[in-house]
């Protein structure tokens, strides 16, 4: 067939995954940015395979029954299931089981490419229905009712609010996460906006406190991840996909950590640390990717550090009042609690 | 001439008939296999609570005012150069009146508050 040496080729390409970090996920995203075979990608309609880390108490699980039905078809799951975790949320059903995540990214592979050779795609989850019901609702089955103040199709329309420019406008409520490129393990932001600009947030803890699990790692592979994180949240994958493999490669006997300052001083000569300085947070995201740089500078240890119990959120929804949707993002994601337990702990 | 008014039609049909295959195509990939969890726009795995119809404030707005308003005049100055020549002061008592009802757009904007810089 004239096109086989084209399929050779486009089954030997990396295999886009999306990966949902559940409760205990870990060093989890590191070790699949490192896997040459897998391409990371930033949303779900980009990926083929769904690898999803962890567990998912409850709305977790929801939230990730509806990230499941956005990948398109054909589509494969599989799961890094914690030991002792029985019961499987609906989205992970039937998915394929592995017990590391080394074996997840080996089975990610697999499952990509079989799909490319026509094996069969995952089903919907979630019923074929509109998450909010408005088909021949209304007085004359128009589908709703009212308009400013009415539920016109099936969901309240957004109300008006004074907004900083003193005027009047719409405010849109939306809950964004758990799974958003850069969001905290297990968090969800309950957001008003007005535009792109976040008017009001409520950050929602969906762990449901039974410790974060995980094994015991180093704090350098920690702030690595957090790194690893940070380069996919600007973008920058090339920088993202080279923390991932200083994160998992074992550390030089003598301690010298070549790769590690390399990482680092491309991560400076990037910009990033100059860029964060104008989000609209008197510039702490800045100071704490500055600080994590340095403390990467400096210390090469590798010495074990047990997983922190995760502080309660608190007020973390203050820091992105007023900033606009990324920004706030880029702060969210720099106020990650777990790794601010962990550098307290240190 | 005919030779080329033919080859004229035949471009315009085939142009026509990929127009409606690509049409065709993309109306069927939409109907296949979507369903509404897949239509659900992606917010990380939230949802949307309210209504997306929102409206927000178009903060460019009062700079695209002051854009048109100088660049409307701006434009209707090169005919009027032409008819000036001809016609003398009356053409200059025209543009006058047609630049003072430009000046109110301009004052407007400069209440909006277009001129200070945020």
């Amino acid at each position: 067939m004239a096109v086989s040496p084209w399929r050779r080729l486009a089954r030997g390409a990396p295999v886009e995954v999306f990966a949902a970090a559940g409760m205990g996920a870990g060093l989890a995203h590191v070790e699949l940015a490192s896997v040459p075979d897998l391409r990371l990608v930033a949303s779900p309609r980009h990926a083929t395979v769904l690898v999803a880390v962890g567990r998912f108490p409850g709305p977790l699980g929801a939230a990730l029954a509806r990230l499941h039905d956005q990948l398109p078809h054909p589509r494969a799951a599989v799961w890094v299931r914690p030991a002792g975790v029985v019961e499987a949320p609906a989205a992970l059903d039937g998915a394929d089981l592995a017990q590391t995540v080394a074996h997840a990214s080996a089975s990610a592979v697999a499952v990509g490419r079989a799909l490319r050779d026509g094996a069969p795609s995952r089903p919907d989850v979630l019923p074929d229905a509109p998450p909010h019901p408005f088909e021949g609702l209304g007085d004359h089955r128009q589908g709703g009712e009212g308009m400013m103040g009415g539920v016109p199709w099936g969901r309240p329309m957004a109300m008006t609010g004074p907004d900083r420019d003193g005027l009047s406008l719409d405010r849109s409520e939306v809950r964004m996460g758990p799974f958003l490129v850069g969001m905290p393990e297990g968090v969800t932001v309950d957001a008003v906006l007005q535009g792109g600009v976040v008017q009001e947030a409520s950050v929602v803890d969906l762990d449901d406190g039974e410790g974060s699990g995980g094994s015991p790692t180093s704090l350098r592979r920690h702030r690595l991840r957090w790194l690893t994180e940070t380069c996919r949240l600007a973008g920058l994958d090339a920088l993202a996909a080279r923390a991932a493999t200083v994160a998992v490669a074992p550390v030089d006997a003598d301690h010298s950590d070549r790769d590690g300052a390399a990482l680092v001083r491309a991560v400076r000569r990037s910009g990033l640390v100059t860029t964060w300085r104008d989000l609209g947070d008197g510039g702490a995201a800045a100071a704490r990717l500055d600080e994590v740089l340095g403390r990467l500078e400096s210390s090469a240890a590798d010495e074990p550090v047990a997983p922190a119990r995760r502080p309660s959120l608190g007020e973390l929804g203050h820091h992105v009042l007023g900033l606009t949707w990324s920004d706030a993002l880029v702060v969210l994601h720099s106020l990650d609690p777990s790794a601010i337990a962990l550098e307290a702990d240190a | 001439m005919a030779v080329y008014e033919s080859f004229a039609a035949a471009v315009v049909v085939l142009a026509a008939v990929v127009t409606l295959v690509g049409i065709a195509h993309w109306g069927l990939a939409q109907g296949a296999g979507s369903t509404w969890p897949q239509r659900a726009p992606y917010l990380g795995g939230g949802t949307q609570e309210s209504h997306a119809w929102s409206r927000y404030h178009a903060r460019w707005f009062p700079m695209a005012l002051v854009f048109i308003a100088f660049e409307m005049e701006m434009m209707f100055m090169y005919p009027w150069a032409v008819v000036f020549a001809a016609e003398g002061g009356k053409a200059m008592v025209e543009m006058g009146m047609f630049l003072g009802l430009l000046s109110v757009g301009l004052v407007y904007a400069w209440r909006e508050g277009a001129f200070r810089w945020q």
